[in-house]
């Protein structure tokens, strides 16, 4: 299966992040362009955990919105992933094609569609993303969008107690991660999805704040303060204050006035202070808003529980569920 | 952890029929003119392996689903390599690393290497870049399927599932802890190997209610009651049985392996094979 790193001429450099440097590559037998993840091992370390978390993820999880990893190269020092190659990223995308960044209501319709499908497969695997952002999110010149970036994915299972609480860039944090709960799931992911959302329409990023308070305020002054009585047990996550800044909840059509209803509604669904509250992804995809993409005739693409074998024969009817860790 | 079973790279990749697993070995005999036998009765190497892991995991307060997440690694990585290719020491330290990074409970590099060393001067040296390099060709010869799927869930489950109304035939808390250990002993063997988590946890099951019941109690009408709807609840749910059996047959013929295994002729088995090399 493992190539080897001379079947791809590497090109130009497409970014760098803190355990990998990432470069355009080209398959020399097939011209087929790739993405070449370099990670450059630590004699502390030795191969980085997020690598590690990444490769094995990736190395289950293949869905049309996922990235996917080709191959795992091993050199001398270095490990290269090889992963599908995407025009651009979401970020770029909206700078580049966007009306200051805004997106046409289709574009956004559609992307939020296989954005939420990706969301959505990677959740029935039990698979939390946890940094989802425009820069992470794919874009290929067929329209297609993926989820990329796995480097802070983790599987959940037992135990929620000990995630660590210093995930998702700020900018697209769930409110109960910043108020420092530790026993976030797939609901952190369902808020990233709200603020893309909302991003794609105005071209500017819904809560841009610069700390951890800031981002906070920044969320409370839109969504209003969340209290004892529309959050029962707010008071007890360790970073509440009693002293927060009361706002009141705006309509969010103020700030969004190209939205229509229904697309609010969905928006509003998602950016739920509350985690319980936050609509899931399967049920996103079955919002009102999607209809057209709901008819029979184009079932979504996605991985279909249902379909599961392991609701088949092999089994207890109780076991699905319990195979995952 | 992440993704169904049955759609798993452990389901897909990763399982093997006993044939399959037999010819991968013997020509891993043959490619490296080593035969498995010069470390005497194979099932006595798993059985000294399993137990460093076991004594590395209690230094290091390693959780047990991270060590039998390492136990998987070492029972994959010695399909395709000889152990009188490799330090065994080294090799299973490193599983215990990795496999701590993967169940998100990651131990320092350098703690890894010293409590190995205390364990087996001869064997460790204090360079922990020795650990990362072998850490390196241990994902290689994974081929980065690091994500593994094990019993203990599906138990849980299941004991659940017997004591819920309508079956009313949950686990004592001894039989529990029977089949709880019966699983941590299947990694000593080929099962994980050969079967899914959920079979194995039914073994576990199995052994533990019907063939090592207490005495006492096994006499009692109400046991062997008890007993039948369990049978039935067996038979109602549509399990391979005789995967089940196959299983518990594999546990058994272990248990009587145990009364003979001898973990000096072990150490000095293996001493006597890597000291060879050096010489």
């Amino acid at each position: 299966m493992s190539g080897s790193s001379s079947q791809y001429q590497q090109l130009e450099k497409l970014g760098e992040g803190t355990y990998a440097t990432v470069y355009k590559g080209r398959n020399r037998t097939t011209g087929e362009l790739v993405a070449l993840k370099e990670i450059n091992l630590d004699s502390e370390e030795g191969t980085p955990s997020t690598a590690i978390r990444e490769i094995s993820l990736m190395k289950e999880l293949k869905h049309e919105n996922v990235v996917s990893l080709y191959d795992v190269i091993h050199t001398e020092n270095k490990l290269n992933l090889v992963f599908e190659h995407m025009d651009k990223d979401l970020k770029k995308y909206m700078d580049s094609r966007g009306d200051h960044g805004a997106l046409d209501y289709a574009t956004i319709k559609s992307f939020m569609h296989q954005l939420l499908q990706g969301i959505a497969f990677c959740h029935d695997n039990r698979v939390l993303h946890r940094d989802l952002k425009p820069q992470n999110l794919l874009i290929n010149n067929k329209g297609q969008l993926k989820l990329g970036d796995f480097g802070l994915a983790r599987a959940f299972g037992i135990p929620v107690n000990t995630f660590s609480n210093e995930v998702v860039t700020l900018w697209y944090r769930a409110p109960d991660v910043l108020l420092g709960s530790r026993t976030y799931s797939t609901s952190i992911d369902m808020w990233s999805a709200g603020c893309i959302m909302a991003e794609m329409y105005t071209g500017r990023p819904l809560f841009p704040g610069t700390t951890n308070e800031d981002q906070l305020q920044k969320i409370f002054r839109l969504m209003g303060t969340p209290n004892e009585r529309t959050w029962p047990n707010i008071s007890q996550l360790p970073n509440y204050r009693s002293n927060f800044p009361v706002y009141a909840t705006q309509d969010l059509h103020a700030i969004l006035p190209q939205i229509d209803p229904l697309g609010l509604d969905l928006l509003c669904s998602m950016l739920q202070l509350r985690p319980e509250n936050r609509l899931s992804a399967r049920d996103a995809l079955k919002h009102p808003w999607f209809a057209e993409y709901n008819t029979p005739r184009r079932a979504p693409q996605g991985l279909d529980m249902s379909m599961h074998p392991s609701t088949g024969l092999m089994g207890p009817p109780q076991l699905p569920s319990t195979y995952g860790m | 952890m992440a993704a169904n079973y049955f759609l798993s790279s452990q389901n897909r990749h990763w399982r093997f029929t006993r044939q399959q697993l037999e010819n991968i070995r013997l020509e891993t005999e043959s490619e490296t003119r080593m035969s498995r036998s010069d470390l005497g009765d194979p099932r006595h190497l798993r059985i000294y392996l399993h137990g460093l892991i076991q004594s590395l995991g209690r230094h290091l307060s390693v959780r047990q689903q991270a060590l039998a997440t390492s136990e998987i690694y070492l029972a994959r990585f010695y399909i395709r390599t000889s152990v009188q290719e490799t330090n065994p020491y080294l090799i299973l330290a490193t599983c215990v690393y990795v496999a701590c990074k993967m169940e998100e409970c990651p131990q320092h590099i350098r703690s890894v290497v010293s409590e190995a060393k205390s364990l087996w001067p001869d064997y460790i040296t204090h360079d922990p870049t020795k650990l990362a390099e072998c850490e390196f060709y241990l994902i290689e010869e994974l081929d980065s399927y690091l994500i593994v799927h094990h019993p203990y869930r599906s138990l849980i489950q299941l004991s659940k599932a017997l004591g819920a109304s309508g079956v009313n035939v949950g686990l004592s808390s001894d039989e529990m802890q029977t089949a709880w250990s019966v699983i941590n002993d299947s990694y000593i063997t080929d099962l994980p190997l050969l079967y899914p988590p959920h079979v194995i946890a039914l073994t576990a099951i199995y052994i533990s209610v019907v063939l090592r019941p207490p005495p006492a109690a096994a006499q009692t009408e109400r046991a062997k009651t008890r007993l039948q709807k369990i049978m039935d609840w067996f038979a109602a749910c549509g399990i391979d049985l005789e995967a089940v059996v196959d299983c518990a047959q594999e546990m058994i013929s272990l248990y009587d392996v145990w009364e003979s295994y001898s973990e000096k002729t072990c150490r000095e088995l293996i001493a006597r094979v890597m000291n060879g090399r050096r010489g």
